[in-house]
């Protein structure tokens, strides 16, 4: 007998509203943008001043 | 981000900075931490943000931090200001998290694990298992109202105690935000090469941690490798520095002054600048940032005819095959795991398992 392993509609619905909570994918980087950091050596707990940081380079 | 080098009060016996003096106190000169936030607040508009790790970054101290959060509030003034610092957990009290809560900070915390894969490479200086430690500091982080993010080193030890690990996370201490690093020594921690972590093990391990994560079924629970793949299988920013190739976009500032481009980064050759003597705007937008920038987002050939590209970028800059622009190590993972969460999140027929 098989089971259909899949998400629950909850659990879907959750990372799909983060995933579209994200700006749309890019194009490629010029390196004079900032980031938010979800970085490799850094996790730290949900912090609503991080999400969205982009900051900008001062004309 | 700014670092405090190799000094910490533990031992862990992967680290990269396992082979340097660990107990010589380096942390970063008033004048020059000072210098950073007044020229970091003058060459950029909009919301800032500063990662504070190390080494273990508790070690400097509460008043150094408080400094920090002074000279902030005094160049930043109006502006929108965050600060997130990556810790090992095991020096965190009261006072340290009433000033986390105080000003906002994010914290991140190093554990691998329950007991058995935390305390098989995470000793003190005295030899000793810190696991102990670690969790009495994240209790004492979750008293104060601070669920911090996890950062779990997985090596070939751990492999096995994923679920063990994951019902750790989860239930017994009940956080909300992990994140999973596999462990390659890169050639510098030789004595622990057969604790790297392999493709083909990557992809088992994730497997593994998703069916997990679908099995808990919590939808505030945060793997950050799933969030970013689900990001991007829906066309948004994956995020993440491994997936979205924005490590370009990332400096490291070091203890010495030294302005590096990522924290796994700092070797001679990637000195963008000297923040003692330059300031920060030249740094940044000099030749050599500029270059590394090229060099990190050029891509193996075979990346271009990848559905995957923008939503991998190659992984890793520090993890590639030959050099910056070889192959990230865990493409293949990555193919894998990406079609595995997308099956899954369509209610796909690959992720049928027996039901014994």
């Amino acid at each position: 007998m098989k089971m259909k392993k899949k998400m629950s509609e909850k659990l879907l619905a959750a990372v799909q509203k983060r995933a579209m909570a994200r700006s749309p994918m890019g194009g490629p980087l010029d390196g004079k943008k900032l980031v938010w950091w979800d970085g490799y050596d850094c996790m730290w707990s949900d912090h609503g001043n991080c999400s969205g940081t982009e900051p900008k380079w001062k004309e | 981000m700014k670092k405090c080098r190799h000094f910490s009060n533990l031992r862990c016996k992967y680290c990269f900075s396992q082979h340097k003096e660990q107990s010589a106190k380096t942390i970063m000169p008033d004048a020059l931490v000072e210098k950073l936030i007044r020229e970091y607040t003058e060459t950029f508009d909009g919301k800032l943000l500063f990662i504070w790790f190390g080494g273990e970054p508790l070690l400097a101290g509460l008043p150094f931090f408080e400094k920090i959060v002074q000279w902030q509030r005094r160049y930043g003034e109006g502006r929108m200001i965050s600060n997130g610092i990556q810790t090992n957990g095991t020096l965190i009290n009261d006072e340290w998290a009433d000033f986390f809560t105080a000003n906002d900070f994010g914290v991140g915390v190093s554990i691998d694990g329950a007991e058995a894969s935390h305390n098989a490479f995470r000793y003190t200086a005295s030899g000793k298992g810190s696991h102990e430690r670690t969790v009495s500091g994240i209790k004492c982080l979750m008293r104060h109202g601070i669920t911090p993010g996890i950062i779990q080193v997985l090596t070939k030890n751990s492999l096995k105690n994923v679920r063990e690990d994951f019902i750790f996370f989860t239930e017994e201490l009940g956080l909300k935000r992990m994140g999973t690093n596999p462990y390659i020594c890169d050639g510098i921690n030789i004595a622990m090469e057969d604790q790297e972590i392999t493709d083909e093990e990557l992809t088992a391990y994730f497997k593994n941690l998703i069916d997990l994560w679908v099995e808990k079924d919590d939808p505030n629970f945060n793997v950050r490798d799933i969030e970013n793949m689900a990001a991007g299988i829906l066309g948004r920013s994956t995020g993440g520095c491994t997936y979205s190739g924005t490590c370009t976009a990332y400096f490291s500032v070091n203890v010495d002054g030294l302005v590096y481009p990522c924290n796994r980064l700092v070797m001679p050759e990637n000195v963008f600048g000297d923040l003692k003597t330059q300031h920060l705007s030249e740094i940044l937008s000099g030749e050599k940032r500029m270059s590394f920038a090229c060099r990190a987002t050029t891509f193996p050939e075979e990346c271009n005819r990848c559905s995957l590209k923008q939503a991998c970028s190659n992984g890793c800059i520090g993890q590639r095959e030959g050099g910056y622009s070889g192959r990230f190590v865990y493409c293949e993972s990555r193919k894998n795991l990406f079609r595995y969460l997308k099956q899954l999140m369509e209610g796909g027929d690959e992720n049928e398992k027996e039901n014994e």
